[in-house]
């Protein structure tokens, strides 16, 4: 290039040195590293707001707040946490809006401008029964100057029913009841029972008996006495104690009539220190007794009625190889055992009366002697009586027994089973109700009395708190061990109070075993299909078309699986397998033709696999007819086989003795992490795909070279290799698995699940019971609730928790990952 | 290169400093061995003089284009065209059938492979032309041509190794001991266990060097850890290994240098003890000495094992094979024994081309 040109052209020379800088700012790659880290930035910082927004809200949810109480103009007062805190405006139509006192304070606030700006706080203030409401808004002109207040004893009680209590420590107070002595307990029966039977005494021998009988009652007063004076005693002089009457008035101990029937003896404390160190002592003990009885009530009398609900599935299933039916009269024939059983202990039990009665006569009371003489005829006719009543159910049992009898061998041994189980179920149940209700009885004895804001009255039961501090009072240390405490009863517990209170552990579980189950189901599948898409299909139009819909299923609304997933897996495959074809509403073969289609798929089945054997050895030549044959057959032969599968007329189902209850017919576990599956399966098959293709040919080269075949080629060589990124797919198939809700809501995730899918019961594994999940738990707080301002910092601990889950799989995975490496590496697989 | 230079009197008019450059780097891939320069040189001298003596009753214009071959080349297509016009490259470049010269002494020996009338095609392109010929048992065969013509193909043949590529379509035949190679009722998991193969790009096998040798013996379902270290120890030997990898068996064979890889590559394939090798330019990462150790090793197995092997470097196969074969486009070109292709081939351009006067 000459110099001369350049000169004689110098308006492009000037172009040329404008457009440098810019040139070698792109050359050197500035603005790429801004654009590049930019964009990095900004995705990095909407996560990281993310996390810290669930991680500020979701971390404070438990941490125990002081107690504020203020007085409101009308008179009112409110007590309670304060959880929020907001900004407004007020202006003249608000006011004008108001009336009342409130309206005075807010129009001096305004104090004739248009607008002011306010401030205006939500009190947690719980009693629920009391209020009707958890939570009150205040405005600072509508606080009473100088009368807010944090009461030193200001209690906060989570209670099992009705949510949080609010209130100043009032009284602690102990129960006693009074517990009548046995005789006295039987003579009172006797008395009611011969009030009954005296009028069909001929009036002639009335006189005397009445006259004993009076005498009688005279004995059971003074032994009711002598009773209550001995109970009396145990009280000390204290004046913490009262006296609570039959009429349910109560008086303090010197202030008792003679005469007084005292039911129950209480002793109060109403010095705050006192109560509360009481109350600290009682608490754990009661808690303890209330555990237990949980536990007797949901494990021992479940044990009772699972016993007792097998036998009598297995009579139902005696009932339907037998086709005879006999569950009806055996529940009659129970009835009428029990109602007999119950007349032979109320015979016994008058037996036993009569017994103390002549003890009672034995001394030196002859006024009592005419009863006595007179039992024998009493007892006689009562007796006739007796045995008359008793006609009726003893034939009517003998004739069930009779008809029972009759019945096919199998059944009548499944009746009488189950009639045993019955019975024995119902002595232990009885038993185990007798337990829990003196638990209850013990447990009643204890309560705290609590002042609410307006002064009026809370009692609550000890068994009915969970938890309860003085919030004014609490030190750093008492604070975080709140904190701490209601996080292991949030990960460990049961909800309570429609989710919004209490622990998350059966979500927790259910998540964890759904994503895990969906792991086990989804990967080694995915892998398969993945491997024969890379490593055995020869690429054509229809693997492209397969690879193509595979990932076009990655983009399908979630709850058009959870559609799939109720009609296939629950109403058909489910159905199916509860009570075979015809519960799933498919129409049976006829038997012969059921025969022929097998005969016919064996056929068809030998024919296409002694095709492949052929062009397999060499034998056939390898022509495209020939295969396409066998695969022609094969094929037919599996829509044989689903069709003779689903249409067989002899399988009657697993679960045919429960119906028309459904078993495995409704939403589950099993059938929800099986539509999870499906759902993440795209996911997989993609990664992996990509994973064997990352794999060099070079490497499966060599190993052809040594003499390997394919499948010791594909696990010796590929699979090793491309584990990292088989790994990687089964993490983000968890990590979507365990986030989904909408497919779930259809196939088995429910607001509140009895029990878990792994318990001590039965095969110990349920895969038909529904589940409770952290997501599904998320929006039902979130949107179902009732009490949605006390569920939303919930609904922010259960995403930081959710969030946490689904790290700790994919720490888990990762880990995983990371040893398989190392040991593949080192070639062992 | 010297010799070169002062043997073209045409050079100095017409080249310019580029096509010197070339020039230069062609005489160096031809001796890549630096140590083998002289022998080149030589080697160049004895064979151009019996090649002159040879091709001068076939046509008469190849004594003018030996003279002028290292002038002109690889520069200016019309230049090389004009000056092959008569030769039988330029024919099958122009993709005319050119029959191959195969010498009759190569079937003095019992053949262990014999390659007859094969073709190969990738997709629509051809790769392999009609080639014949037999491959002595015993011996070491070298093929060697210009990048691209078919040599790594006609070699992936042997084990079959092309079935793996979709788009391949072959015709002909091979004969392994006089079974056919090609045929329906071979099974091709024992075919290749019969031969051990050296790709040219190394590629060991992500595992332990340990693993990666003994392969062979674990697909075949081998336990014994005791024969599994004998085997270990000799292949590592064999292919010039042992005392730089025998401290760390259990490492990755990914941490090894390329050359190290290469060797672990011919244990490898040697540790089966397989009747026929098939090695692909095995020496194309290894400095002078491992290169000795490895043409120690051939020249040992010869006898028992029959070798092919695919090499750039003439003074290798000079020195190694037994038989040579010279391809060019696909095609067969001459084959015969080295001694003879090196010293006096029936054609002038396989003297140009081992004489490095062709590109
Ligand atoms: N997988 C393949 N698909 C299509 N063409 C191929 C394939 N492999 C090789 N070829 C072509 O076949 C021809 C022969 O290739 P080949 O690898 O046999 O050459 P070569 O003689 O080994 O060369 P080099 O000395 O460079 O290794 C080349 O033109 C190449 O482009
Ligand atoms: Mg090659």
């Amino acid at each position: 290039m000459s110099h001369s040109t350049a000169a004689a052209n110098t308006p492009r020379e000037r172009r040329r040195s404008r457009a440098r800088p810019g040139v070698s700012l792109l050359a050197s790659g500035e603005p790429m590293v801004w654009l590049t880290g930019g964009a990095l930035t900004v995705a990095v910082s909407m996560i990281v707001g993310l996390m810290l927004l669930v991680l500020y809200n979701g971390s404070g949810t438990f941490w125990p707040v002081p107690i504020t109480r203020v007085e409101l103009p009308g008179g009112g007062r409110l007590m309670g946490e304060i959880t929020r805190v907001e900004r407004y405006r007020l202006t003249k139509p608000l006011v004008e809006n108001l009336s009342g006192p409130v309206a005075d304070a807010a129009a001096a606030k305004l104090a004739g401008r248009d607008s002011v700006d306010t401030e205006r706080r939500l009190f947690r203030v719980g009693n629920f029964e009391l209020t009707q409401t958890h939570f009150q808004w205040a405005s600072d002109y509508e606080v009473a100057p100088g009368s807010e207040i944090r009461p030193e004893w200001a209690i906060l009680a989570e209670r099992v029913e009705w949510g949080r209590c609010v209130g100043e420590l009032g009284q602690f107070v102990v129960r006693y009841r009074r517990v009548p002595s046995p005789d006295e307990e039987d003579l009172t029966s006797l008395v009611q029972w011969l009030e009954t039977r005296l009028p069909a005494v001929p009036d002639a021998e009335r006189p005397p008996l009445e006259a004993a009988l009076a005498r009688l009652r005279e004995l059971v007063e003074t032994r009711r006495r002598d009773n209550i004076r001995e109970f009396l005693a145990q009280a000390t002089s204290e004046a913490s104690w009262r006296a609570v009457l039959e009429d349910g008035s109560e008086v303090a101990l010197n202030e008792i009539q003679p005469q007084a029937a005292v039911v129950e003896l209480r002793q109060v404390w109403t010095e705050p220190a006192a109560a509360w160190a009481k109350y600290l002592e009682a608490h754990p003990q009661v808690r303890e007794r209330f555990q237990q009885r949980k536990h007797l009530e949901r494990h021992e009398i479940g044990r009772v009625n699972n016993a007792i609900e097998e036998a009598r599935l297995a009579v139902r299933g005696a009932e339907i190889s037998t086709r005879s039916a006999s569950l009806d009269k055996l529940e009659q024939l129970r009835q009428t055992r029990v109602q007999l059983d119950a007349q032979e202990a109320e015979w016994a039990a008058l037996l036993a009366r009569w017994e103390v009665l002549k003890r009672e006569a034995k001394r030196p009371d002859e006024r009592l002697r005419p009863l006595v003489d007179a039992a024998e005829s009493l007892l006689r006719a009562a007796r006739a009586e007796w045995e008359q009543a008793r006609q009726e159910p003893l034939a009517a049992a003998a004739a069930m027994e009779a008809e029972l009898a009759k019945l096919p061998e199998p059944l009548r041994d499944a009746g009488n089973r189950l009639l045993e189980v019955q019975q024995r179920g119902d002595e232990e149940s009885s038993s185990i109700q007798r337990t829990i209700q003196s638990m209850n009885a013990e447990n009643d004895r204890f309560e705290l009395r609590l002042m609410a804001a307006d002064g009026a009255a809370v009692a609550v039961p000890l068994s009915n708190i969970v938890r309860a501090y003085p919030a004014n009072r609490l030190e750093t240390a008492a604070a975080v061990g709140i904190y701490l405490e209601r996080w292991w009863e949030y990960l460990t517990d049961e909800p309570r109070e429609a989710n919004s209170e209490g622990g998350v552990f059966p979500a927790i579980f259910g998540t964890v075993a759904m994503t895990l189950i969906m792991s086990l189901a989804v990967v080694p599948f995915g892998v398969l299909a993945a491997l024969y898409l890379r490593e055995y299909a020869r690429g054509g139009p229809i693997v492209s078309v397969v690879r193509i819909s595979i990932n076009n299923l990655a983009g399908v609304p979630s709850i058009v699986f959870g559609v799939f997933g109720l009609g296939f897996f629950c109403y058909l495959v489910g159905a199916f397998l509860d009570g075979g074809a015809a519960n799933a509403g498919l129409q049976t073969w006829p038997s012969y033709a059921w025969y022929g289609g097998l005969f016919v798929l064996v056929a068809l089945a030998l024919a296409a696999f002694v095709i492949g054997l052929r062009i397999a050895s060499g034998e056939r030549a390898r022509s495209l007819m020939w295969s396409r044959v066998a695969l022609g057959l094969w094929l037919v032969a599996t829509a044989l086989l689903v069709a003779l599968l689903f249409g067989n007329p002899h399988f009657g189902g697993f679960f045919a003795d429960r119906l028309p209850n459904p078993t495995l017919g409704k939403g589950g576990i099993l059938w929800a992490s099986l539509t999870l599956a499906l759902l993440t399966l795209p996911v997989v098959i993609v990664s992996t795909e990509e994973s064997l293709s990352a794999v060099p040919n070079s490497m499966r080269e060599g190993s052809y070279a040594c003499g390997a075949g394919k499948w010791q080629t594909i696990r010796r060589i590929v699979l090793p290799q491309a584990m990292p990124g088989i790994m990687t797919g089964m993490i983000l198939a968890m990590a979507r698995g365990a986030g989904e809700v909408a497919p779930l809501m259809l196939v088995g995730a429910v607001k509140l699940a009895p029990e878990l899918p792994i318990d001590s019961s039965g095969p110990f594994v349920h895969p038909e019971r529904s589940f409770m999940h952290l997501g599904f738990h998320i929006y039902d707080l979130g949107f179902q609730s009732q009490n949605s301002e006390a569920a939303k910092p919930m609904v922010f601990t259960t995403t930081l928790l959710l969030i946490a889950l689904v790290a700790t799989l994919n720490v888990a995975a990762v880990w995983l990952r990371g040893r398989l490496r190392k040991r593949f590496r080192l070639g062992q697989f | 290169m010297s010799a070169n230079a002062g043997s073209s009197p045409s050079a100095a008019n017409s080249a310019t400093a580029n096509s010197a450059a070339a020039n230069t780097a062609a005489a160096n891939t031809a001796a890549a061995n630096t140590s083998a320069a002289s022998i080149a040189a030589a080697s160049y001298a004895s064979a151009s003089a019996g090649a002159a003596s040879a091709s001068h009753g076939n046509s008469g214009g190849s004594a003018g284009s030996v003279g002028a071959g290292p002038g002109s080349g690889s520069m200016g297509k019309g230049n090389q065209s004009a000056r092959l016009q008569e030769s039988g490259l330029a024919r099958i470049a122009r993709g005319e059938k050119v029959a191959a010269i195969v010498h009759e002494s190569v079937w003095d020996d019992e053949p262990v492979l014999e390659v007859e009338n094969f073709s190969l095609w990738y997709g629509e392109k051809q790769a392999l032309h009609d080639i014949s010929l037999p491959v002595p048992k015993g011996k070491v065969t070298s093929m060697i041509g210009p990048s691209g013509c078919g040599k790594s193909t006609l070699l992936r043949c042997v084990n079959r190794m092309n079935d793996l590529i979709g788009t391949v379509r072959i015709a002909g035949s091979m004969k392994l001991n006089g079974d056919p190679i090609y045929d329906r009722s071979v099974d091709v998991i024992e075919l290749r266990k019969r031969m051990g193969m050296v790709f040219q790009k190394p590629n060991p096998f992500p595992m332990s060097i340990f693993e990666n040798v003994v392969y062979p013996l674990r697909i075949d379902g081998e336990r014994n850890r005791q024969t599994l270290a004998e085997v270990c120890e000799k292949s590592l030997r064999g292919a010039a290994l042992w005392d730089e990898v025998k401290d760390r068996l259990n490492s990755s064979a990914l941490e090894l240098s390329g050359g190290q890889q290469q060797r672990l590559c011919i244990a490898r394939a040697i540790a089966s003890e397989p009747e026929v090798l098939l090695l692909d330019e095995p020496c194309s990462a290894l400095d002078p000495i491992a290169t000795g150790k490895v043409e120690d090793l051939i020249s040992d197995l010869r006898g028992d094992y029959s070798i092919l092997i695919v090499t750039h470097n003439m003074q290798q196969a000079s020195r190694i094979s037994d038989y040579t074969a010279f391809m060019y486009l696909g095609r067969l070109v001459e084959y015969g024994p080295t001694a003879e292709i090196f010293t006096r081939p029936r054609l002038s351009e396989t003297n140009d081309y081992i004489t490095g006067r062709f590109g």
